[in-house]
């Protein structure tokens, strides 16, 4: 192989899966589906910085949409947003596994080609896999930390993947740690420098929830209902094992039901076993705390699985302030999938160590094929399950429509449920994209419908004013003096969609417009003014992205000084 | 490990891939769930 080939086989390996999962996504139009909604231009809002709405749950990532969704359209935003995850993920876990040019290309498949990317890709979680994508990235700075003492890699890498909570906890407990953890080079004054900036740049999601006026305290049925679940062969604690188990079974593969599926994923499992030693001899800290939180996530994910109705579980979860994060409890087997998938090649190394180099080369291209014969159908947009899609004309119309009004008020979504089937959009289950659409506050339903055991429950919603108009809506009272109570003005009914429960009053509130499955209605008397804006947050906010260009520039130069006096690891 | 060896292994483990992959693909189209009645439009299934 012509060296030129041998240096980028590992990028170009990352590149042919990642356009293999999304090639069919990079069609024109946006890709709608459960938690994935992307607009063609979203405008920043109080809700984005968590103001004034519920609990942050996507902040920063909606605010860091916004600004960039105005000079790039949202669909090149998505579309440049899921390649990059899928490629960083594969070179990411590739370059962290090391060794021979194979076994890096095993890695990347076993990261990237995984039931963990399946399940949160059909989720929706692009701001969890984000993080996901960057993991491997953060570890390895944080091993060039312990080395050189420059703790700002690993920093900037972990603010830069904390879009949501979630994936800025992931990044921080995994390469904090091992940045600044006994042994590390990194002097004191320079540890405290990048537990600072850590803490700065989740600060938009932690300090708006310390803000927040709703009740810190989660719904104890979310562990019930959002706990991990046997989504395939071996039960809970199988589907966990092979970074299964998502709580969705709409987000499943049809692949993952099979023993086969089962039967490689403990392949995997032992190989990683057998080259734990030898990762462990080579990397001693970061193995071991990888594996330490690796254990405990795929523990919680079991728990939350298997004990989801219990008390103690759900007190966890609903008692400490902050504790709702644990709820999707599948989500933190992201550890233990990374632990595998760059463990696994070296295993596979050791055990073939006496076999003909023929034989080696193929059992590690068996290896690097492996996770693609598993999981066959997440191929080509998980066989077709996710596709573009254009937003007809008229949600352009709407948001111009409502963007022209000069009369102060905020906007309420109805059918009032959190979610929608547009025919336009196959009829895929997606979140209701008016909030991101239209150019003010709008207040939708955010209490989650699911299907457990048969019947449907509702998950709490948390954004007080929700739960004001869904109260009005059950009662069957007029809707319009508590929307002007309320600070809402405007009411989009999106005709086209099924109506669950009691049908609004909407007497008093005329159209004003209408358009295909839209129609807009106005209250036309006095509306009370709701000012939703936190300017300590907002500072925060600003001063931690403007925070994070230095840091980067720092990083930067970091690489390259250790580039310079370490050339051969970096080019491995 | 020889030659026959090899190959054999090879053999194996290539139509084990092959074959499974097979099952994963049907299973894709035998195993998606059923669309949620309207009108109630749910996040998903538990």
């Amino acid at each position: 192989m012509p060296s030129a080939w041998k240096r980028h086989a590992l990028l170009g390996w990352s590149c042919l899966l990642s356009a293999l999962i999304l090639a069919p996504l990079l069609a024109p139009g946006y890709v709608l589906h459960l938690d994935m909604v992307f607009v063609p231009q979203q405008t920043l809002l109080p809700w984005n910085l968590g103001i004034g709405g519920g609990l942050p749950r996507s902040v920063p990532q909606d605010a860091l949409v916004a600004l960039v969704s105005g000079p790039l359209p949202g669909q090149i935003l998505q579309k440049v947003v899921l390649v990059a995850t899928a490629v960083l993920a594969g070179t990411g876990a590739g370059r962290l596994a090391g060794g021979p040019r194979l076994q890096q290309m095993a890695a990347a498949s076993l990261y990237l080609w995984s039931a963990y990317l399946a399940g949160r890709l059909l989720l929706g979680h692009w701001g969890l896999l984000w993080a996901y994508a960057l993991l491997p990235w953060a570890i390895l700075a944080a091993r060039q930390a312990r080395r050189t003492g420059s703790v700002w890699g690993t920093a900037f890498l972990c603010g830069a993947g904390a879009l949501v909570p979630t994936g800025g906890l992931v990044l921080a407990s995994a390469a904090i740690p091992i940045a600044v953890g006994p042994g590390s080079a990194a002097r004191v004054r320079s540890r405290i420098a990048g537990v600072a900036a850590v803490l700065l740049f989740n600060a938009p999601w932690w300090f708006a929830a310390l803000r927040s006026p709703v009740s810190e305290v989660s719904d104890p049925l979310g562990l019930e209902v959002f706990g991990a679940r046997a989504d395939g062969a071996g039960g809970v604690l199988g589907s966990v094992l092979a970074g299964g188990g998502v709580w969705n079974a709409q987000a499943t593969l049809g692949s993952r039901t099979t023993w086969f599926a089962f039967f490689l994923a403990l392949v995997v499992i032992v190989l990683a076993a057998m080259g734990w030693a030898a990762r462990y001899q080579r990397y001693r800290p970061e193995t071991l705390w990888l594996t330490v939180l690796g254990l405990v996530g795929l523990g919680w994910a079991w728990i939350s699985g298997v004990a989801g109705q219990q008390g103690w579980a759900q007190a966890l979860v609903s008692g400490p302030p902050g504790g709702g994060l644990l709820r999707d409890g599948q989500k933190w087997t992201v550890f233990w999938v990374l632990l595998v998938a760059v463990t696994a090649p070296t295993g596979l190394a050791w055990l073939s160590r006496r076999a003909e180099e023929s034989l080696r080369t193929f059992l590690a291209v068996a290896l690097a094929l492996l996770p693609l014969a598993a999981l066959p159908d997440l191929a080509w947009g998980a066989f077709g399950r996710l596709q573009p899609v254009a937003y007809p004309s008229a949600w352009q119309d709407l948001r111009a429509t409502v963007a022209g009004r000069e009369r102060d008020g905020d906007v309420v979504s109805l059918p009032w449920a959190a979610f929608r089937r547009y025919d336009w959009n196959g009829s895929q289950v997606v979140l209701d994209p008016l909030p991101r659409q239209l150019t003010r506050t709008v207040v939708w339903n955010d209490r989650l419908p699911v299907t457990v055991e048969g019947r449907i429950v509702e998950v709490g919603g948390d954004d007080p004013r929700a739960r004001v108009v869904g109260e009005a809506i059950d009662s069957g009272r007029p809707l319009a003096p508590v929307l002007a109570d309320t600070g809402i003005r405007w009411v989009v009914v999106q005709t086209d969609q099924p109506q669950p429960g009691p049908v609004a009053d909407l007497t008093g509130i005329p159209v004003v417009w209408e358009g295909p499955g839209l129609q807009l209605r106005e209250i036309p008397g006095p509306v009370r003014a709701v000012n939703a804006e936190d300017r300590v947050l907002v500072f925060i906010d600003v001063l931690a992205l403007v925070c994070l260009l230095p840091v980067g520039i720092l990083a930067w130069r970091g690489v390259r000084r250790a580039r310079r006096e370490r050339p051969s690891e970096n080019t491995a | 490990m020889g030659g026959p060896a090899g190959a054999i292994i090879a053999a194996v483990v290539g139509a084990i891939l092959a074959v499974g992959a097979a099952f994963g693909i049907v299973s894709s189209q035998t195993a998606t769930p059923a669309p949620v009645d309207k009108p109630f439009i749910v996040y998903g299934d538990s």
